[in-house]
């Protein structure tokens, strides 16, 4: 085909993001490829995500002492930069509000923005739906908007944490400097917690005082490992190649720019 | 309501969408001269608008939910401070929607501007800042836990924690300057490096996040097959 013919010239892509496109088409086919393996037949072996295989045995302690669970996914919307963690905080959700609903757990969901309001109550419904207790959803009791306001949200949060007393506090999102207020206040009342973040100052903070961590990565694969279809996970076995070849890339290319002092892999990065 | 609609066409909108985002990401550079970069950017543009504009008429569910929850709560609290408080941020909340309305500095009819100026600056500001300061006893109480020797990874927290403060504190800085060095070093390679590490792994779960979400196989934010 010529090149006026041509549907995507080479010429007609950004400058500076060739790289970023062959990237992202190489993990788009790889993750098909493995998709179409994973459906023939093809096992592997996934690795457990500790946060994610603790969100039953957070339900049952809930279920076990006759308090609710509570769980946020920041004050964080679904348009922004940060939409990805939001997304990967309300695939958490989906898994949390049907075991509540099939433990019979109360689960309170405190958001902090409008457009993430509309989808958590949607997913609300449809656990109740799948657990076959759509009558007993409360979705305008449990999924509560607070404030879209950082302080304002945190300060809700913490109100609730004191006056609820949730057995288990899950958090999986963006979080600010809310972070630790959120952690520490439900650790005084007495919560397990799990907490997930891909916001890196934010990490050291729940990894100290929450019970379980979920790690950046890992929380973005959360919907695929909790959904356990071959479909969604293949994508993690991609995202682990991914990891893999930017750990060697990373590797070899400060091996050879400190021994030798050449920028080869700078500039190629820079394509 | 059938899966087509629940599912399929959401899915479908979402494919649109997404690929009209990245097409504009690789093609649409910074200073715009060819057909085929005006029209990428230009539905690309409206994409985002609609966004925008859906996620500001969405506020108004959250302040109907706000309402549901604290009339509710003004009705059947059992304690008189409950309701007092539910009653109190009701009214609050309609002081700051009319002020708001007819005094924030981006709106064109703004006769109430002095009084939006004066909720800020006397309500709003100091509530934020009283509630950032009260952070640092959330993080005192934190180090006082985690500061503990129970085995070899809490015992080197330790040895870092204890030698960060020893860096920031200056006292240390004139009698041992040699402790600020070593921060200085420990918080610039090693630390730096694990950060990236993160950092990376984390640009790639929200890459392949995005696939998934594209080619449909992500549906965690629309709850779970049927």
């Amino acid at each position: 085909m010529n090149s006026a013919g041509a549907i995507l010239n080479v010429e007609q892509i950004v400058a500076g993001r060739y790289l970023d496109l062959a990237l992202l088409i190489l993990m788009w086919v790889g993750a098909i490829l493995v998709m179409n393996a994973l459906k023939r037949g093809w096992t592997l072996k996934w690795r457990k995500i500790a946060g994610l295989e603790a969100l039953e045995e957070a339900v049952g302690r809930a279920a076990e002492m006759g308090k609710p669970v509570h769980f946020t996914p920041g004050y964080a919307g679904l348009t922004g930069a940060t939409s990805p963690q939001v997304v990967a905080g309300l695939a958490v959700f989906a898994e949390l509000a049907r075991l509540c609903a099939k433990y019979d757990v109360e689960i309170i969901c405190s958001v902090g923005d409008p457009t993430v309001l509309g989808v958590a109550t949607e997913l609300y419904k449809q656990a109740y739906t799948s657990e076959g207790k759509l009558d007993r959803a409360k979705p305008e009791h449990d999924i509560r908007y607070l404030s879209g306001s950082q302080f304002a949200f945190a300060a809700a949060v913490q109100g609730i944490a004191e006056r609820e007393r949730p057995a288990a506090n899950v958090m999986v999102g963006p979080f600010w400097a809310e972070s630790m207020m959120f952690a520490e206040t439900f650790y005084r009342v007495g919560s397990i917690q799990v907490a997930g973040t891909a916001r890196i100052y934010q990490i050291p903070f729940f990894a100290v005082v929450c019970d379980y961590v979920i790690i950046g990565d890992e929380m973005f694969a959360a919907g695929a490992y909790l959904s356990k279809e071959p479909s969604a996970m293949s994508s993690i076995f991609i995202q682990d190649l991914a990891k893999l070849f930017a750990l060697a890339l990373s590797i070899v290319g400060a091996l050879i720019l400190t021994f030798t002092g050449y920028k080869g892999i700078i500039d190629f990065l820079k394509l | 309501m059938s899966i087509f609609y629940r599912r399929h066409i959401p899915l479908a909108i979402t494919f649109i969408c997404g690929l009209v985002m990245i097409l504009q990401y690789f093609l649409v550079p910074g200073k715009i001269t060819q057909p085929h970069e005006y029209a990428i950017q230009y539905y690309g543009v409206t994409l985002t608008n609609w966004a925008n504009l859906l996620a500001n008429f969405i506020v108004g569910f959250g302040l109907v939910n706000v309402t549901i929850i604290h009339s509710r709560r003004i009705m059947r609290a059992k304690s008189a401070f409950d309701r007092f408080c539910s009653a109190w941020l009701l009214f609050v909340m309609v002081v700051f929607l009319i002020v708001g309305s007819f005094g924030h500095s981006g709106l064109w009819y703004t006769p109430l501007a002095k009084n939006w100026e004066w909720l800020t600056l006397y309500v709003l500001n100091p509530l934020d800042a009283t509630m950032y300061a009260s952070l640092i006893f959330y993080m005192a109480s934190g180090c006082y836990r985690v500061f503990r020797a129970r085995n070899l990874e809490t015992t080197l927290l330790l040895i870092v924690g204890f030698l960060s403060l020893m860096a920031a504190a200056p006292i240390f800085q004139v009698y041992a300057p040699w402790s600020r060095d070593f921060i200085s070093w420990f918080a610039n390679y090693p630390s730096i490096g694990a950060y990236r590490a993160i950092q990376m792994s984390a640009a790639l779960g929200a890459i392949l996040l995005g696939i998934r979400t594209l080619i449909g196989t992500e549906t965690g934010y629309m709850g779970r097959r049927d």
